[in-house]
């Protein structure tokens, strides 16, 4: 999710900050030009991690600014392709859902990405997942697991005003965002203590996870469990589960455009 | 400005965790002037953070009871197994308790391991970083520090060691 990045950069110390610890002035000058903001193809800068070498402190003719080329490290937010976070669901609409961290926002799931039978609920405003007739609310404000699938970069920085036009900006493009897919998030790891609620997100298990619970492996399980109908139970009824769910399988792998 | 290396290194969020809270601790000669960087480090240590007590659904216990012993543990642990780098960073990240999610983390998970030898990953990574949720706690750790630092999960009477 984290990388560190080296950068070298000119910092312009002002007069007033010349009596704190040069370490400290510098450090506080790099954080104030680069934390919270986006360098384009590198990512979200948190702040220094590490100083690695300063040079001699220059001052110029007429102010007394004292310039110093510094060497650092930053911590950069950059969660590489296929990396999984931890996120909360912060809105949705019928054109995908939108997702954030406590400190970036730009985090999407478009429809073509989200559970085959899952569709947007315009009651709720809540995408739905289908299972079984069970339907499955993609609350807000609820934590789920994604995967990072893709990321765009739209260099924001302003053009001269030749190239401007005259009609203002319409809309503000977000520098960095990320497009995610949803992962399955298991009854075990929501339902941690407070009970069930009704509305907890689970994600449809993935081929082998059936196979598992089928074989009678541990985790998936409980959720299998809960799918089963009392008409299932015995050694007939788990073959006919069987069949059921690999025909919902291979009906699901046609259609779906993620893989299985 | 001028980019030296793009990407030197990848850190897990433990390790940006313990970057944030020691840079807190650092004493300071003046109070830094308020800047963007205040609103980042707090919502950044606000995800990193084990979740209060008070929000105890968030599933959030991937993050960091556990110290930096733990992490090289882990890693120590984990190499028998042939995962790569990004696996290990995503595991120490997010702790996997159950094959599900193991399964995610780990490409082919299936393929790569017998259902025994993903057994011990979760258990290896249990016994390391320790488990949360399922009432034994945070108390059967081998880790150490910041055990102590860690707030009981809602209902359960889970008395910290």
């Amino acid at each position: 999710m984290f990388i560190l990045t080296t950068l070298s950069d000119l910092v312009q110390i002002s007069p007033e900050d010349v009596e704190k610890p040069s370490g400290e002035s510098i450090q506080d000058n790099i954080n104030v030009k680069y934390a919270n903001k986006v360098i384009q193809k590198i990512g979200l800068c948190i702040c220094v991690y590490d100083i690695l070498n300063a040079s001699d402190g220059l001052i110029g003719h007429g102010t007394g600014i004292v310039n110093v080329n510094v060497e650092f490290r930053l911590i950069v937010f950059r969660p590489f392709k296929g990396e999984i976070l931890l996120a909360q669901i912060s809105g949705a609409s019928e054109y995908g859902m939108k997702i954030r961290l406590d400190f970036f926002d730009d985090i999407f799931v478009p429809p073509n990405l989200m559970f085959p039978k899952s569709f947007f609920n315009v009651q709720e405003q809540v995408w739905t997942w289908v299972n079984d007739g069970d339907e499955y609310f993609y609350d807000k404000n609820e934590w789920v697991r994604v995967r990072v699938e893709d990321e765009q970069w739209n260099d924001i920085s302003p053009s001269p005003p030749s190239e401007r036009g005259s009609e203002p900006t319409t809309e503000r493009k977000s520098p960095y965002s990320i497009t995610v897919s949803p992962l399955p998030l298991w009854k075990q790891d929501v339902l941690n203590d407070t009970g069930g609620s009704v509305n907890q997100v689970v994600f449809p298990a993935k081929e082998s996870q059936l196979y598992y619970s089928i074989e009678g492996k541990s985790q998936p399980k409980a959720q299998i469990g809960s799918l089963l109908t009392e008409d299932f139970q015995g050694i007939f009824g788990a073959a006919l589960l069987w069949f059921e769910i690999m025909s919902v399988l291979y009906s699901q792998a046609a259609l779906a455009e993620f893989d299985v | 400005m001028k980019i030296l290396e793009s990407q030197s290194a990848v850190l897990s969020n433990y390790e940006v965790y313990a970057h944030l809270t020691a840079m807190r601790a650092t004493p300071r000669s003046a109070p830094q002037k308020p800047s963007n960087v205040d609103t980042v480090l707090k919502e950044l240590t606000d995800y990193l953070s084990p979740p209060p007590a008070s929000r105890s659904r968030v599933p959030r216990y991937q993050n960091p009871p556990y110290g930096a012993a733990a992490l090289r543990a882990l890693v120590a642990g984990l190499r028998p197994y042939d995962l790569t780098k990004s696996e290990v960073l995503m595991i120490a990240n997010l702790r996997p308790e159950s094959l599900g999610l193991l399964d995610c983390v780990v490409e082919e998970c299936d393929e790569r391991f017998t259902a025994e030898r993903q057994d011990e990953i979760v258990k290896i990574v249990g016994d390391v970083l320790g488990r949360d949720g399922d009432g034994d706690g945070d108390g059967d750790g081998v880790n150490g520090d910041g055990m102590n630092g860690v707030d009981g999960e809602g209902g359960h009477e889970d008395a910290p060691v």
